[in-house]
């Protein structure tokens, strides 16, 4: 990390002439509040605003906070809204948004967030606590059809407002101007990190008289506002909202996202020197990007975890002896070499490598070691004919081929069929219990908590417990680990929670992803920093020249 | 004249319905719950599903429906909208004109260069021309468009830097290499079917006769050879635009170009009835169109072709 930002201070010579010519011509008044902001990391940083960024995105599905799911939209409404809270991305604490400071009661059931007076939208319209229980209600509203709703399952009065008994969520209330209370069902000390979710940032009245308009050209709270409206499938452009009252880092003063429906388009783009920066290098580039980029490239890794899960509601799954012999069985390492050009972490678990509860060694079965796995299985009686499920047209074929002969080879196993199946089709088969093998599936960190990498997934009876796993001790744990206040004593529990996991197998941990960036010379290489979801934290991008 | 332009313009109406209801039953019958797959592996709560599929009527039986969609699209020219709520109107409305700019550059570069080496190739038969066309279009037909396109991409978009690599942001010049791409194909077919009959007219007793009576060989080939051989090339580029609404799928992903072929492709995968339908009955009646005028033209070729 220390590394790393003295790079940065070194660059910061040649980004000031490039950004005091474009202050120059920009000449507002709002010069000094941008400088204040930076101030708090060292006299040499306002100067690295300016320039233009191009980077590559992909078209959003939805371009309304409540509404967002996908990594297009999130991406960009990041740059539009702030939320009560942030995350700082070096160290993945939470940090103040519009919420200055917050407490909870003892159990972590009440919390009351202070938000700070001095906040509006880009259009001009105060943010008040109000702000907040208008957008909480209205997200969940099931009549606006908003995805993330269910993110807000731990506020009290969810239940009512969904099944359509009541219009308001009973635990949202503005006690004053500037003073929120959220009262919750469960203890839940994750709500400050998860209310920096995309899914909680606050919107005008404008979104909900029209939203199909309002999502034309959102209108937000965050650093950047948009100019102009999307141009659909073209490119959204965002410039620097200079009465922004939060802490800038810096970076460009304009952000075009120009939109590819092929990322191999884009990387042509970038080697012909017409995208800045594209930030998901397809893997059909994988084996190029070093020749072509030699400087400009960079690699990071992701929360995005890959996994086979088990169908435990089908009798030759349900003893954790096979489905360990399965997992070590495979080496993991050996399928990111040849297929992945070493572009993937072996995983030892569902939470991710860059998370505070990660450990290393944790997992025994996540070791390749055929031996073992052959005595195990062949003890446990597994079966001798496996069935493996895959969406198609995601590039899963090569890896899912590479694991059965793996399991062939050294498992007393005599067949594998596989069956992939679009997307759509896939999650029917799994809500109407119709797979009997291991089957794929994947998750990704909405919000950097252990907590958000288990529990959705995990806990009985939850809607993305595919595997139908179902421990009360689990249950217990995390439930504990939610509750408690401490952040160690959460840590702990956290992990005791994995380690169940891990013992008991419901899934096969396969890898985390990794995102290799290629940019042009007009993007400085220090300045480039990729977050647990995958995105580029643009904000803090240095361009050198435009 | 005017009879048989009723009569074709009556026909457009079970064309349209019958090509509609097709597509529509399609994207009905896909396997999957497009509204499930929406929020990907983590499922939406089940009243935002409902909401939606509510809000789209995806609860009806398939002929209900439609109806309601095909009711709304000709009482009140709704379109309908994405599942993101976007009117499929405004999506057609701001891709067709980008497909169209891209269609017109590949019609006029196939009809100049088609046309231009065909002529060469049948006047000059076996010389050194010919061999060259005859060479070039096998190769180019050979070739999926797929890679032409890529080949384009690279050679002068990348290497030699001439035209962009993608996005319409740089203007016309934009769609150049992406028009070419389109085109190819349809130019080899263009020049070796123009040679064909060009070299069959040339042989034929009318030419004969013509050069008998003392006209200059310009006009021959012009008036009395090339006009006769155009008949079949009309009716191939007529029917071929119409087609190329197919390739500028392939074309339009890989250059980028926000038109409506990369809108359909995206559209069929999310399994959005509504916005397949809307674009296919805009390609039907472009279709059916397009092939009324191509009968029309014969006749400025042909005097002897009658409609009555």
């Amino acid at each position: 990390m220390n590394n790393r930002t003295s790079i940065r201070t070194a660059s910061l010579a040649v980004a000031a002439s490039a950004a005091l010519v474009l202050s120059a011509c920009g000449g507002n008044g709002d010069d000094d509040e941008n400088g204040n902001g930076n101030g708090d990391n060292g006299n040499g940083e306002a100067a690295e605003t300016g320039g233009t960024l191009s980077i590559a995105n992909t078209e959003p599905q939805n371009f309304m906070p409540g509404n967002s799911s996908e990594v297009g939209g999130s991406k960009m409404l990041e740059q539009l809204f702030t939320g009560l809270t942030g995350v700082d991305y070096e160290t993945y604490e939470v940090v103040p948004g519009v919420a200055e400071s917050w407490e909870a009661n003892d159990d972590a059931t009440v919390w009351t967030f202070e938000l700070r007076d001095d906040w509006t939208f880009h259009n001009g319209d105060e943010i008040t606590a109000q702000t907040f229980v208008d957008t909480f209600n209205w997200v969940v509203d099931p009549e606006n059809g908003q995805q993330n709703a269910d993110f807000y399952d731990v506020f009290l009065g969810y239940e009512d407002v969904v099944e359509g008994n009541a219009d308001e969520l009973e635990g949202v209330t503005a006690v004053d101007d500037y003073t929120l209370e959220i009262e919750l069902n469960e203890p839940f000390s994750p709500l400050p990190m998860m209310l920096s979710y995309t899914g909680f940032y606050p919107v005008p009245q404008e979104a909900f008289d029209d939203p199909d308009a309002f999502e034309q050209s959102p209108i937000g709270n965050g650093e950047y506002q948009m100019d102009g409206e999307w141009e659909h499938d073209v490119q959204v452009a965002m410039d620097r909202w200079e009465d922004w009252p939060g802490e800038s880092q810096g970076g460009p003063d304009r952000i075009e996202w120009r939109l590819y429906a092929d990322m191999e388009t884009a990387y042509l783009d970038v080697q012909a020197g017409e995208l800045d920066l594209l930030d998901t290098v397809p893997a059909p580039q994988y084996g190029d990007y070093e020749a072509s980029f030699p400087e400009n490239h960079a690699i990071f890794e992701t929360s995005s975890f890959e996994y086979l899960g088990f169908p435990l509601y089908q009798e030759e799954f349900e003893d954790p002896d096979i489905r360990q012999a399965l997992s070590m069985a495979i080496d993991r390492e050996q399928i990111i070499e040849s297929i992945y050009h070493g572009l993937r972490t072996p995983a030892t678990g569902p939470i991710p490598p860059m998370l505070a509860e990660y450990r290393e060694d944790k997992c025994d079965a996540c070791e390749y070691d055929p031996d073992t796995a052959a005595e195990l299985y062949e003890a446990a009686g597994g079966p001798s004919e496996l069935t493996i499920y895959f969406n198609s047209g995601a590039g899963h074929e090569e890896w899912v081929e590479s694991i059965s002969n793996m399991w062939q080879e050294h498992l007393p196993i005599d067949d594998i069929e596989f069956q992939s199946l679009e997307f759509a089709q896939y999650l029917d088969l799994h809500d109407d219990e119709q797979i009997d093998g291991p089957f794929r599936l994947g998750w990704s960190t909405s919000y950097p908590n252990a907590q958000y990498t288990m529990e959705p997934i995990y806990t009985t009876g939850v809607s993305s417990n595919y595997t139908h796993f179902n421990n009360e001790e689990f249950d217990d744990l995390i439930a504990q680990a939610n509750a408690e206040t401490d952040e160690d004593a959460a840590t702990e529990l956290y992990q005791q929670a994995e380690d169940l996991l891990l013992e008991e197998m419901p899934i096969i941990p396969l890898w985390y992803g990794q995102s290799v960036m290629v940019h042009t010379d007009a993007i400085d290489n220090d300045s480039l920093l990729m977050d647990y979801r995958g995105f580029t934290r643009v904000e803090q991008v240095t361009v050198l020249e435009d | 004249m005017t009879q048989y332009i009723i009569r074709r313009l009556l026909q457009f109406i079970p064309v349209t319905i019958f090509a509609t209801l097709i597509v529509y039953w399609l994207v009905f019958s896909m396997p999957g719950d497009p509204i499930r797959a929406l929020s990907g592996d983590r499922p939406m709560p089940e009243a935002q599903v409902e909401a939606i599929r509510e809000q789209y009527n995806l609860n009806d039986p398939f002929l209900v429906q439609y109806a309601k969609y095909m009711w709304g699209v000709f009482t009140q020219g709704d379109f309908g909208t994405t599942f993101q709520g976007r009117p499929v109107l405004d999506i057609i409305q701001q891709t067709l004109p980008t497909t169209l700019t891209l269609a017109a550059f590949a019609f006029v570069f196939q009809g100049i260069i088609g046309i231009i080496a065909g002529i060469l190739s049948g006047v000059y038969k076996d010389r050194f021309i010919d061999r060259l066309v005859q060479v070039s279009t096998v190769v180019v037909v050979a070739l999926p468009t797929l890679a032409i396109a890529f080949l384009l991409q690279l050679v002068f978009g990348l290497n030699l830097g001439l035209f962009p690599i993608a996005g319409i942001q740089q203007g016309l010049v934009s769609y150049i290499l992406p028009a070419i791409a389109l085109g190819a194909v349809s130019t080899a077919m263009i020049a070796r079917m123009l040679r064909s009959e060009l070299i069959e007219a040339l042989q034929s007793d009318y030419v004969r006769t013509a050069t008998a009576k003392g006209l200059k060989r310009g006009r021959v080939i012009g008036r009395h050879g090339l006009r006769n051989s155009l008949i079949p090339v009309v009716t191939f580029m007529g029917a071929d635009l119409a087609t190329m609404m197919g390739g500028t799928i392939v074309v339009e992903s890989i250059f980028n170009i926000p038109g409506l072929g990369g809108q359909i492709f995206r559209s069929i995968q999310a399994q959005e009835g509504t916005v397949v339908v809307g674009i296919v009955t805009l390609l039907v009646l472009f279709y059916v169109t397009l092939n009324l005028l191509v009968d029309l033209l014969y006749a400025v070729l042909d005097p002897r072709i009658r409609y009555d």
